[in-house]
């Protein structure tokens, strides 16, 4: 065998340990043994469960408004700044943006939790929402501007062509923008959606978020039925789902751009 | 005119940086200093954590296992990186781009309680093993991707060149490839370093009782001890030590660009 | 309306800590091609955008046929421009781009369907190229997109900014030839940006040698060619030997500029100059040959036409008489450098 088909079974290989523990956690969710390892046939027992699980449509509910807010919020913000700053004037706000991106999560979340603590405020979906933000601001600003395209002359071009300001944005600036804006959603909107660490520091009693749950659910696990190994399973079945649709898409979504 | 429109578009941006990132770190650095019970300002939480023994082993511990996170990822995916950018062609590196990138969507605590699950069903238990296999399983994309990035900015023909040179198959690998991935390298494993040094959740989840690094100590501290002083210097500390590295990477990297 | 007269008077301007214009007074004629020549940093991109209304100037006034144009904003002053970059939108059809001028006027229908038509006509783009993404083109074909696009609004000046700095040779001078047919057959007056001498003389009607933020030299370029203000001028615009004064023949100190054609090759009288030297170089370029001569440790360059130096047989290190006259020599007030 060449070099060469040896590095190719070896990346298969390699890719296919990558989806193991995913593709068990899948097929576990549909086991009617509540025993891992254990096959004793199909149900789909562990899902129905779900649809009477209370508190996992609280998380989820608390989860995708989370989300979306956070990453309409800072997308739009970080847009703006995006769209406007060029050239030198650049390094000013980059040096504010990394931090966010370089500092540990746990460390950052430890000064979220003593800065609301300090505040007084209560925390709960508003200091989680603001938790989320502080660092998808900066996701969001490094995203769009890594893809930016050079607009200063396509904008120069369309003014010299009669579009003023506005007309320049709608038809040449936001359509050369999208894939980047799109790209700063998705990604904002699964750091947000999937975000534990920061989520843990910044949440209050009664409060919780889908990850919050399971993590809660997966240190305790069979404190009730809700809190089985399958049930669980069934769970982050359906979260990786939705985070793996969305992935997805937008690849499909950046594809289709860059095929175009 | 002009700069008064950039003004008016990066103030929200700053504006809400200062606010949730910058103003937080200020009541880190003051919690940090500032003793609750006694009501004075002291260094003593810091002088704790770097010369009390309980902190500075559960430091090291968890830089070791940063470490070896880093060599273990590393030498599994230097392969990968290098059968993406020098061999596939097309679709095939389309589809093997997307099968390393999707991982990255999935969070990690769900990638760990998969992970938990089909350990416990071959007999691996909470522990050090557990704990490995999943930092290695969870970090592998985010070493994979910068190295073959590098990779991908060789020129085309180089290895081919090289052949017509006379080069055999050792001599590519040490002279071209593995020189080639060098920035590539540094920059995973700096990330990688940072990111599995202050881990929370994987060791929480498969560490069992080995599973005590600075993450959860962290934890323990603010959530469960109310130890704010010790929580807010240690968090402190980790950082310092993470930019360092980084800093030191990237140090490093322009020396042997020279 | 053949031909809006451009004017600039006394412009200045500088971004932070550089001044790119010192200055600036020109009048670009109307109906006629002005290039602006110099090299990187002259300012004379700077001026062009002055002209566009993309930059206002620090000071001093831009005439539009004497009306005062200089805070008209771009959007509404009727100028075509081709960008450097050519700036075309990547996001839209060939047929997009060129009727973007078009919609933002408020045409419509049957009559922006016509005039997109007649203008890729104009620059030779048929029919298959009206739904081609911009990125698919060639070179070439992107400089004739970005030229109907400026043209489509019938514009009433033509702004080029190095409009033909990334293109080979051959599609170069084909392109070079269209602009002078399309400028001719429009009228319309064009400023044209380029730092390639060989450009400039082949399109401009006038020629004006920007440097350092000035305007150092207009005229015609056989004006220019011929009567260079200063050395800068004499080696920049055409190739000339550098010569001290007394050496080239003259009974002055200082440094004189010769053009290489001007320095003959083995005269037969008709020359002020002679001296002997040693041939130490030949370079074939076609219709001429150079050559270099040292003449006294000094070297000098001669362009000969190919058949004349077929005639003379000359060899690398055959000893040659070279020779020129006194009025062909340029020299130049003092402090020119």
């Amino acid at each position: 065998m060449s070099s060469k088909q040896l590095l190719r079974v070896y990346t298969y290989v390699i890719a296919l340990l990558l989806y193991i523990p995913i593709a068990f956690m899948v097929v576990s969710s549909f086991n009617s043994s509540p025993y891992i390892g254990v096959w004793e046939g199909f149900t789909t027992y562990w899902y129905q469960l779900l649809l009477r699980d209370s508190e996992a449509h609280i998380a989820l509910v608390n989860s995708l408004t989370i989300a979306i807010v956070s990453s309409t919020l800072s997308v739009s913000t970080a847009l703006l700044a995006a769209l406007q700053v060029r050239g030198r004037r650049l390094t000013a706000v980059d040096a504010l943006v990394y931090p966010p991106i370089v500092m540990p999560e746990v460390a950052e979340a430890v000064a979220l939790f003593l800065a609301f603590t300090y505040l007084g405020v209560e925390k709960g979906w508003l200091t989680v929402m603001l938790g989320h933000t502080a660092f998808n601001l900066a996701f969001a600003y490094v995203t769009l501007t890594v893809s930016r395209v050079r607009f200063e002359e396509l904008e120069d071009a369309a003014r010299t062509l009669g579009a003023g300001r506005l007309q320049t944005f709608k038809d040449i600036i936001l359509p050369l923008a999208m894939p980047g804006i799109v790209a700063a959603l998705a990604i904002t909107f699964l750091l947000s959606f999937t975000n534990f660490i920061k989520t843990l520091f910044t949440t209050g009693p009664g409060f919780y978020t889908l990850p919050i749950l399971i993590w809660n659910r997966a240190r305790r696990p069979g404190i009730s039925e809700f809190a089985s190994q399958n049930a669980l399973n069934a769970l982050a079945t359906l979260v990786t789902l939705t985070a793996l649709s969305i992935a997805v898409a937008y690849t499909a979504y950046m594809l289709r751009k860059a095929g175009r | 005119m002009v700069q008064r429109s950039l003004v008016i578009a990066v103030a929200p941006l700053v504006v809400a940086l200062l606010l949730l990132f910058y103003a937080p770190n200020i009541a880190l650095v003051y919690y940090s200093f500032y003793d609750r019970v006694r009501g004075v300002f002291t260094i003593d939480f810091y002088l704790d954590v770097i010369t009390n023994t309980v902190y500075l082993n559960v430091i090291l511990y968890s830089l070791s296992i940063a470490v070896t996170t880093v060599l273990a990822t590393l030498a599994l995916t230097l392969p990968v990186a290098a059968y993406i950018a020098l061999y596939s062609r097309g679709f095939e590196r389309i589809l093997l781009l997307v099968i390393f990138t999707t991982p990255f969507w999935i969070d990690f605590l769900l990638r760990a309680w998969a992970l938990k699950s089909l350990l416990y069903m071959v007999g691996v238990r909470e522990g050090f093993l557990a704990l490995m296999v999943g930092m290695v399983y969870d970090y592998i994309p985010f070493t994979l991707l910068p190295v073959y990035a590098s990779l991908a900015r060789m020129p085309p023909h180089i290895v081919d060149v090289a052949r017509t040179l006379g080069a055999g198959s050792l001599d590519i690998w040490t002279r071209i490839i593995i020189p080639y991935a060098v920035p590539g390298v540094l920059v995973g494993s700096a990330l990688v370093l940072l990111m599995s040094f202050t881990e929370l959740v994987i060791p929480s989840l498969l560490g069992g009782v080995r599973g005590f690094t600075v993450g959860p100590l962290i934890y323990t501290l603010i959530l469960a001890g109310d130890d704010w002083g010790r929580g807010a210097a240690l968090a402190i500390v980790i950082t310092v030590l993470s930019v360092l590295s980084i800093v030191l990477a990237y140090r490093r990297f322009k020396g042997w660009l020279l | 309306m053949a031909g809006v007269e451009v004017r600039f008077e006394d412009v200045w301007k500088s971004y932070e800590a550089v001044i790119a214009l010192r200055g600036v007074t020109l009048t670009a004629p109307g109906g006629r091609i002005t290039v602006l020549l110099g090299q990187s940093g002259c300012g004379k991109t700077t001026l062009l955008k002055i002209a566009a209304g993309l930059l206002e100037p620090d000071r001093g006034r831009v005439y539009f046929n004497g009306v005062d144009y200089t805070r008209v904003p771009a959007e509404r002053r009727d100028v075509g421009m081709v960008f450097q970059d050519l700036a075309l939108f990547p996001h839209m059809s060939v047929f997009e781009n060129v009727a973007f001028g078009l919609r933002v006027r408020g045409v419509r229908g049957l009559e922006l369907e016509r005039r997109v038509r007649e203008v890729l006509d104009l620059v030779g783009l048929d029919r298959s190229f009206y739904n081609r993404r911009v990125t698919e083109l060639s070179g070439g074909q992107q400089q004739r997109v970005a030229l109907a696009r400026a043209l489509v609004i019938e514009p009433k000046v033509l702004l080029l900014d190095e409009p033909l700095a990334h293109l080979d040779y051959k599609v170069k001078q084909r392109l070079l030839e269209e602009v002078r047919r399309i400028q001719r057959s429009l009228r319309i007056t064009t400023i044209y940006v380029t730092h390639d001498q060989l450009e400039a003389m082949a399109v401009g009607d006038v020629i004006a040698v920007m440097r350092d933020g000035y305007v150092v030299q207009v005229g015609t370029p056989r004006e220019v060619y011929e009567n260079p203000r200063d050395l800068y001028v004499a080696s920049f615009f055409g190739d000339a030997n550098i010569l001290d004064s007394r050496f080239a023949g003259l009974n002055s100190d200082g440094l004189v500029a010769l053009r290489f054609e001007d320095v003959i090759l083995n005269p037969n009288g008709d020359v002020d100059v002679v001296y002997e030297g040693v041939v130490e170089d030949i370079i074939f370029q076609g219709a001429f040959v150079s050559l270099e001569v040292n003449v006294i440790n000094r070297s000098l360059k001669l362009l000969v036409p190919r058949r004349e130096f077929a005639r003379q047989g000359v060899s690398l290190g055959s000893r040659v008489r070279v020779g020129w006259k006194l009025s062909e020599v340029r020299g130049f007030n003092s402090g020119t450098t």
